[in-house]
């Protein structure tokens, strides 16, 4: 971007500021509530680079509007024209942000004005409008009003990562108790608001993550007054919003570890549990310093950030097409047409995926493969080529955001650095980390695959390579007796050593890979073994060796495919240890779907999921979902929508209420439970 | 080394006892409950199951079978049962529509899989003998069981305690937990419903008491027989004076074996039962 084009941006933000609604609520002190408004083009013009998927900085919460306003109003002696464009146009975006602040001041005190009864808690919401506008926060319910405005004015569809907010905001908390002002009530009242807000606005894949707890550098636990807020606001509130995550660690309090476990057990999925101690010394291994490995929160899904530090940008490798590759020799498999779908929820618009991969690449014809280990060659050939290219797009990127792409000023405005120096925080204004990842999840059903293949073709004989790959082009069709052959081979999930070990060689594969890439600045991919998108790989994806039809459900994460799962939960974490989860620390979750309808006959619900979280966190699975479904109650959910608004589910990295979902994902979860 | 006929190894049970469990489901019963769960437990011998909704209808057990077993309508298994190719047509039928339920195992082969679930059990839960009758093959469990205790492995057994007292005493001390059932009160409407008396059951249960084993008592309730007075009332006296119960549960027995029954192609008692009712309800309405 150019001068005038950073100015064009700035003009186009305060404009879309002004078109946001003034809301003063009935009740409550958190002001700010507007309608989603969604336009692609206004983003792009309004708003720069920021795909929400990580928190915003804290320098505004430090500095209060006024001084990001002073620390930007002037050039500085050592800035270049480049940062003296750039400051300036944050002191433009900001100046917006503050008439945007002051407007709920002046309403509140109209609104004051109309109603005198209420005039006290209205000339609250002015007080602290006016505090966070021409100064800086000085309390819990301050600081919390100014992250809710910029949270808002962040993005006009009101998504977005939110990370550890226990921690931004307890200096306002903990100064509140120092006062003796620290009215808990009234802050409990205040998140429940916020919460409520969320819910309001929209609910689903809004990348609404709150991350709480965590370590300190010194291994300190950080729990405190505001986490036990945060986590009985949601107990109290029991929406889909926020999405809520805790990081657990060796010195965790118990009574954190509990809270989680009676919030778990009542099945909605939240929050998802995150393990330090094998996040942590997996970014350290890949050069992170201990000091950032700390700061790690999650990003709008499941994929690891380091809150106040970096920006996330992620790439998703298609893992089990790229066995189909491998079947055809480069090409798809012929038997796939267009599949027009929606993300996730009903009211999305349709679109028409297609694979990510090159096809071309001959990485061998099956018809010259004597053994199992010819093919895993001419797999892990085909993955290679697929992956370096993957690794060269991001390489691309990593040098353009080096050198040209340009941060929203708005977002760029709550980096400390980049309001000290200028400077764009892709470029040394704040995103002191680089956060680049490539992702695959899917490695369980690719590992299916492979080891059906070997079961199959070459230990059982059931048929040949060839007449797999014929009956793979036709989709099965006429060929159920070699499908059902298939289907029973041995699956990940089910704690059959052979196939777990072809899901690790994968994983291994896959994340030496990228460990071993580096941009020409000496730059790392952070690699995981995670996807958001099961669902569009199910419809660009052919039959597959593991009996799966066209379309068929493909698994998500480090989770079993759908329905592999026979030996339930206990047996999926046994496959699960023997996967190198914690080496992927861009993310590597585990999902684990409960059948509630179990829990019967004096069945220790708690007791049990408490097991199952210490037999996870034992066996190195860094990130940790438990989720619990009655799968007659979802059946009578797709039957009767009306009557199941509230029923809340997983989905990736985020939870939504189950009637709000398609079809296709209704039933990717009903299969999912164990 | 002791072996067993073995029906099947759950994990993640959770109704076999406390906490997270393995249960090992042991083959062969001497009794006939008519509602029995796991119909497929009561013979010691493996038996053939077939499952008509899994067949894909590919021939191959036609090709196979020489006895006549294999039709047109699908798998006579009657006929299979003293034929000495069940694994081999199994085998063969690339649906699992045919199976082979039991197999003899040993109790380390047994063990190794318990092991699966060892940093899973903790405190709380561990390994569970269940059927049949797991006491018919006593010498097994005592086996297995001292196994678990090496590794520090919770016991339970899920026992009709309907068998001779010195069978119970050889497995007593390696058993944390007895599962019993108390189905009757009355000799007489035990035999009609078991197929065997339940003095036995009863006094063992005494003895157990006397002993301060820990006992987990669960009453499997069919409407109209054994959940009316006399038998509630005596029922409810009878485990007062029990000085071991930890939890005593109760539960109306319901067709969720239905599959099974056909697969063995053996009369479903419950499910005739809820005809019958649904044919009168029907003709009341009427
Ligand atoms: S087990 Fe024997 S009787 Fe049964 S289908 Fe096979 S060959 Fe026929
Ligand atoms: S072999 Fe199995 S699938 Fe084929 S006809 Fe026989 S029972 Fe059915």
């Amino acid at each position: 971007m150019n001068e005038q084009e950073i100015f064009q941006c700035v003009q186009s933000q305060q404009e879309v500021f002004r078109s946001y609604d003034i809301h003063i609520p009935q009740s409550g002190l958190l002001a700010g509530l507007h309608k989603p408004v969604f336009s692609k083009n206004l983003f792009k013009n309004a708003f720069g680079e920021d795909n929400v998927h990580f928190p915003m900085g804290d320098a505004v919460l430090k500095y209060g509007v006024q001084g990001v306003l002073e620390l930007t109003a002037k050039r500085t002696a050592e800035d270049t024209e480049k940062t003296a464009v750039y400051r300036q146009a944050v002191h433009g975006v900001y100046i917006g942000v503050r008439e945007f602040i002051l407007k709920h001041m002046d309403r509140a005190l109209e609104m004051k004005r109309e109603r005198p009864k209420d005039a006290g808690r209205l000339q609250k919401i002015a007080d602290n409008c006016q505090a966070i506008a021409c100064g800086k926060p000085r309390t819990f319910i301050q600081a919390l009003q100014l992250f809710w405005f910029l949270y808002l004015l962040r993005r006009p569809f009101g998504g977005g990562c939110i990370g550890r907010l226990d921690q931004k905001l307890y200096t306002f908390c903990k100064s509140d108790m120092e006062r003796g002002a620290w009215n808990r009530e009234e802050a409990m009242e205040a998140v429940m608001q916020f919460y409520g807000y969320l819910n309001e606005i929209r609910t689903g894949d809004t990348l609404r993550n709150l991350m709480l707890s965590g370590q300190d550098e010194g291994g300190r636990d950080l729990t405190n007054e505001l986490t036990w807020v945060f986590l009985e606001a949601y107990e109290r509130t029991g929406d889909a919003e926020p999405h809520l995550n805790v990081r657990l660690h060796p010195g965790s309090p118990e009574e954190l570890k509990r809270t989680c476990v009676r919030m778990l057990s009542e099945g909605k999925g939240q929050p998802t549990l995150y393990f330090d101690r094998w996040i942590m010394p997996a970014m350290e291994r890949a050069g992170i310093a201990h000091t950032d490995a700390c700061r790690y929160a999650n990003d709008g899904c499941t994929e690891t950030v380091i809150d106040g530090r970096s920006h996330i940008a992620f790439w998703q490798h298609e893992m089990v097409k790229t066995v189909e590759l491998t079947m055809f020799n480069g090409d798809e498999n012929p038997f796939i047409y267009p599949v027009s779908m929606r993300k996730n929820s009903r009211d999305m618009p349709e679109f028409t995926p297609k694979t990510g991969l090159s096809t071309g690449f001959r990485s061998g014809n099956i018809e010259s493969m004597g053994t199992f280990g010819d093919f895993l060659s001419a797999f892990k050939s085909q993955l290679y080529f697929q992956l370096d290219r993957e690794l060269e797009t991001i390489g691309r990127k990593i040098y353009e955001d080096e050198t040209v792409t340009v941060t929203s000023p708005f977002l760029a405005g709550t980096f400390e650095d980049c309001l000290l120096t200028g400077r764009d925080p892709l470029r040394g204004g704040g995103f002191s980390v680089y956060d680049y990842q490539l992702l695959s999840g899917t490695v369980t059903t690719a590992a299916d695959s492979l080891r059906a293949i070997e079961y199959c073709v070459f230990e059982k004989k059931y048929c040949t390579l060839n007449e797999l790959r014929e009956a793979m082009a036709a989709d099965f069709k006429d060929r159920e007796p070699l499908r059902q052959r298939l289907l029973h081979a041995p699956k990940y999930g089910c704690g059959e050593e052979r196939v777990d070990e072809l899901a690790a060689w994968i994983s291994r594969l896959f994340i030496d890979r990228v460990d071993a890439y580096r941009t020409e600045s000496g730059k790392r991919v952070w690699p995981g073994l995670y996807n958001i998108d099961f669902k569009i790989f199910a419809n660009i994806t052919g039959a597959t060796p593991d009996g799966r039809r066209f379309r068929d459900p493909i698994a998500e994460h480090c989770s079993p495919t759908p329905g592999a799962a026979k030996k339930g939960p206990t047996a999926i974490i046994e496959s699960a240890s023997r996967l190198p989860m914690r080496e992927g620390y861009a993310s590597s979750p585990l999902h684990i779907t409960l059948n509630k309808s179990d829990f019967v006959m004096g069945a220790d619900r708690e007791g049990i999921v408490a097991r199952l979280i210490e037999a996870c966190d034992e066996a190195g699975v860094p990130v940790l979902n438990i989720s619990m479904y009655d799968a007659a109650e979802l059946r009578r959910a797709q039957q009767e929508p009306e009557r199941y608004k509230d029923l809340i589910v997983r989905v990736w990295g985020f939870n939504a209420r189950f009637v709000e979902l398609d079809e296709e994902l209704q039933e990717h979860i009903i299969r999912r439970i164990c | 080394m002791e072996s067993a006929m073995i029906m099947d190894i759950q994990r993640y049970s959770l109704h076999d006892g406390p906490g997270i469990r393995s249960t090992v489901f042991l083959k062969g019963c001497h009794m006939s409950c008519l509602w029995c769960h796991n119909p497929e437990s009561q013979h010691r011998e493996p038996e053939m199951m077939y499952y008509p909704e899994l067949c894909v209808g590919c021939g191959g057990c036609l090709g196979r079978c020489t006895k006549g077993a294999a039709g047109e309508g699908g798998i006579d298994v009657h006929i299979c049962r003293d034929c000495g190719q069940k694994r081999e047509c199994a085998e063969a039928c690339p649906a699992e529509a045919l199976r082979v339920c039991g197999s003899r195992r040993t109790t380390e082969e047994v063990l190794r899989e318990l092991l699966r679930d060892r940093s899973i059990y903790g405190a709380e839960g561990g390994v569970t003998c269940s059927g049949g009758e797991p006491l018919l093959q006593a010498g097994f469990v005592r086996e297995l069981f001292r196994l678990c205790r090496r590794e520090d492995i919770g016991t339970c057994i899920d026992t009709t305690l309907n068998v001779e007292w010195r069978e119970i005493e050889s497995v007593l001390a390696l058993t944390d937990l007895f599962l019993v059932d108390i189905k009757f009160m009355s000799e007489k409407l035990a035999l009609k419903y078991t197929g065997a008396g339940c003095g036995r059951t009863l006094e063992n249960l005494r003895r157990l008491s006397e002993l301060k084993k820990p006992v987990y008592i669960r009453t499997p309730l069919i409407a109209g027989v054994n959940d009316i007075a006399p038998e509630s009332a005596e029922r409810e006296r009878f485990i007062g004076e029990l000085e071991n119960v930890i939890r005593a549960d109760s539960f109306y027995v319901t067709d969720h074996a239905g599959k099974k029954y056909r697969a063995l192609q053996r009369e479903n008692w419950l499910a005739r039962q809820q005809d019958k009712k649904n044919i009168s309800e029907k003709g009341d309405a009427e």
